[in-house]
């Protein structure tokens, strides 16, 4: 027995890290809004991307059928701005997508901040997806979703575990409407009442 | 093992474990390839490429830890003293996790520990199957690869994001997209069919190489019972060989008698001066000759003996060519002579040594031979750091024919039986894993006493 006893204990340690994740599946939507009483947002929307994730591009072709005048441009700078009334910031960091753009995340937050402060600027709405799900809940892409939250009119995220309460209570804080959606293709709702 | 044998082995676990970190950098272009068709299966909704695109990352990953596991087992078992214990076991999982966290902090990447868990938890219990011989490694490799391919598919699997799975940047990537495309269905039955497959491969594997060790180790040991009845055989033939010399010295001795007895007639008779001096140096070598003739055959016959002699005749006796195990001798210096019977003496020694060497073949170790005096008794010391003897068996093992390996069990019983002969002791003691020590104490020769109390 005494053999076995590691091999038990780390099989142990697994089903108790599986039990406490999931113990947190059933987050609380008090403050959630199904979608937007009224539009904010006009076209032609630029949707860039926080982080380099995939997400991103995901999201630009899930609402591609919504027929928007959209522009998807992960990388996209404040001076591209001036051809847009909407912003939207899909957060989510991903190593792989930043090593693409040989930038470092420093270099990626600073065009991040800058795109905010462009848009508080001219001033156009700002809408911050998160669409990442539970998978996608590491430290940087908070950083993201912490730094772009104070200037956004509008968050709309998955509803999953744990994070979506964080992020709840972070929207909360900066008094913005929050949508949180079951799975990515009910996104298209929230995203339409933004504009129409 | 010797000790720049066991940097040597470190520093190869080091290697592999930091080659295994440092892959990403080596295979920028894999990664970026990969980063690639996450993409390109997206624009072209193609979900074939993005299976094809997951088996890729799979093996990506596979390689990174297949280096770290190995690394961390090499280590692990070079710094513990006995393979597969539990302090060897900790290592190896305390190497390997923290090699995952410096993974993941070095290239801000977050990839779930619980993969980590469930795979250690899984490769220590199996590694109870496999047979921890010469090819070790390579079966470890084995199991351990198709593991991997098997338990990073949860990674992928859009229903396990919600318990910690699949928190890499890849595995978060392509699960977006699989949702995207196919709305989690693809994934969720690919990838737990491949979890399974892999897996299933794995265990039949290992059963495969336990059940073929077993077979081995059966045809191993009729081999060994098959020489042990030929050797019993040649000590049967031996003892008749024996018994027949035994019974031509006894024979020896009555033409001894006769040739004495006719020699003092002879000297009664003849009375020259020179014949009379042949026959008193004919009488002492019949004396010698008959003194010879009773060592060989009387068990309590003893003689006087240095020390450092009865140790160099024992060591010739004792074959140890095992370079796993050091030998450590001390013999105090300037000890009283022993007045024993060189003949059974030495052998209750090798008898003792030879059951030190038995335990240390399988893992190597040290063997010390101490002799030491201590008042009006000389101690030999013989300890060894092998398996050792539980305390429940410390009585049994002196009990004639007991044996825990296969043998005839009368080493003990004959060692304690010479010992006694001396007018001395012997005890056994033993922590298991630490060492196990036998004590063989005699009194100092009393013959010497005698002629030191003649000569002053
Ligand atoms: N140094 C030792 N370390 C571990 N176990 C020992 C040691 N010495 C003796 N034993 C145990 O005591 C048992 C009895 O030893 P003993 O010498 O009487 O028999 P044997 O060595 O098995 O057979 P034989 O000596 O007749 O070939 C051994 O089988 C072994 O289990
Ligand atoms: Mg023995």
């Amino acid at each position: 027995m005494k053999k076995y006893s590691i091999a038990i204990i780390l099989l142990l340690i697994s089903i108790g890290t599986i039990l406490l994740q999931s113990r947190s599946v059933s987050p609380e939507t008090k403050y959630t809004w199904p979608n937007l009483p009224a539009p904010i947002g006009e076209e032609p929307i630029l949707i860039t991307s926080a982080g380099q994730a995939t997400e991103g591009k995901v999201f630009s072709y899930v609402t591609k059928d919504l027929h928007f005048e959209t522009d998807y441009r992960p990388r996209a700078l404040s001076t591209d701005l001036y051809e847009y009334e909407t912003l939207v910031l899909v957060t989510g960091y991903s190593p792989h997508g930043l090593n693409q753009t040989y930038r470092s995340i420093e270099e990626e937050k600073q065009r991040v901040d800058k795109l905010l402060q462009q848009a508080e600027r001219k001033p156009i709405p700002i809408i911050v997806v998160h669409v990442g799900g539970a998978a996608r809940d590491d430290q940087y892409t908070w950083e993201f979703l912490r730094q772009s939250l104070p200037y956004a009119d509008y968050v709309i995220g998955l509803r999953q575990m744990e994070q979506s309460t964080q992020l709840q209570r972070l929207a909360e804080k900066h008094s913005i409407p929050v949508t949180l959606v079951e799975e990515l293709n009910d996104i298209r709702t929230p995203f339409n009442s933004a504009f129409r | 093992m010797k000790d720049d044998k066991k940097i040597a082995y470190v520093a190869l676990g080091c290697f592999l474990i930091l080659f295994g970190i440092l892959f990403p950098v080596q295979s920028m272009k894999w990664s970026s390839w990969i980063y690639e068709n996450i993409e390109i299966s997206l624009e072209s909704t193609d979900s074939g490429r993005l299976v094809m695109t997951a088996l890729s990352y799979i093996t990506w990953y596979s390689i990174t830890f297949s280096f770290i596991y190995m690394g961390a087992m090499v280590i692990s078992h070079t710094l513990s003293k006995r393979f597969f214990s539990i302090w060897n076991q900790l290592m190896f999982s305390g190497i390997v996790l923290a090699s995952v966290l410096v993974y993941n902090r070095m290239y801000h990447e977050h990839y779930a520990y619980i993969i980590h868990f469930l795979l250690l938890g899984i490769m220590l219990f199996l590694m109870n199957f496999i047979p921890k011989q010469r090819y070790f490694y390579v079966t470890f490799l084995l199991i351990l690869v198709f593991m991997l391919f098997s338990v990073q598919w949860l990674n992928l699997i859009p229903a396990l994001s919600n318990f910690g799975f699949g928190t890499d940047d890849f595995a978060v990537s392509m699960k977006i997209t699989d949702e995207y495309l196919t709305n989690q269905k693809l994934f969720n039955t690919f990838s737990t069919i491949l979890f399974g497959v892999f897996f299933l491969i794995a265990i039949i594997i290992t059963t495969l190489l336990h059940l073929f060790s077993k077979q081995i180790m059966i045809s191993r040991q009729y081999q060994q019972q098959t020489e042990e009845l030929r050797e019993t055989k040649g000590a049967l033939i031996e003892t008749n060989v024996y018994k027949e010399i035994h019974s031509l010295v006894h024979d020896l001795k009555s033409p001894l008698v006769t040739v004495e007895g006719l020699i003092s007639l002879l000297s009664l008779k003849v009375q020259d001066e020179k014949s009379q001096s042949y026959f008193e140096r004919i009488s002492t070598s019949l004396e010698k000759m008959k003194d010879m003739v009773s060592e060989i055959l009387y068990e309590d016959t003893k003689r006087e003996l240095e020390v450092q002699e009865l140790v160099n005749y024992v060591r010739s006796h004792v074959r140890q060519e095992d370079p796993d195990i050091a030998f450590h001798m001390q013999v105090e210096e300037n000890l009283p002579n022993l007045y024993i019977n060189k003949i059974r003496f030495a052998r209750a020694l090798s008898n003792v040594l030879e059951n030190a060497l038995r335990s240390l073949k399988d893992e190597g170790g040290n063997l010390y031979l101490d002799v030491e005096q201590h008042e009006q008794s000389i101690h030999f010391l013989i300890e060894d750091d092998g398996p050792g003897i539980d305390a429940a068996w410390l009585e049994t093992i002196w009990e004639e024919g007991f044996s825990t390996k296969n043998s005839s069990g009368i080493g003990l019983p004959f060692v304690k039986n010479v010992v006694h002969q001396h007018g001395g002791t012997v005890s056994m003691e033993s922590e298991p894993d630490v060492y196990t020590r036998v004590k063989i104490e005699i009194p100092v020769s009393e013959k010497e006493d005698e002629e030191d109390d003649s000569g002053y």
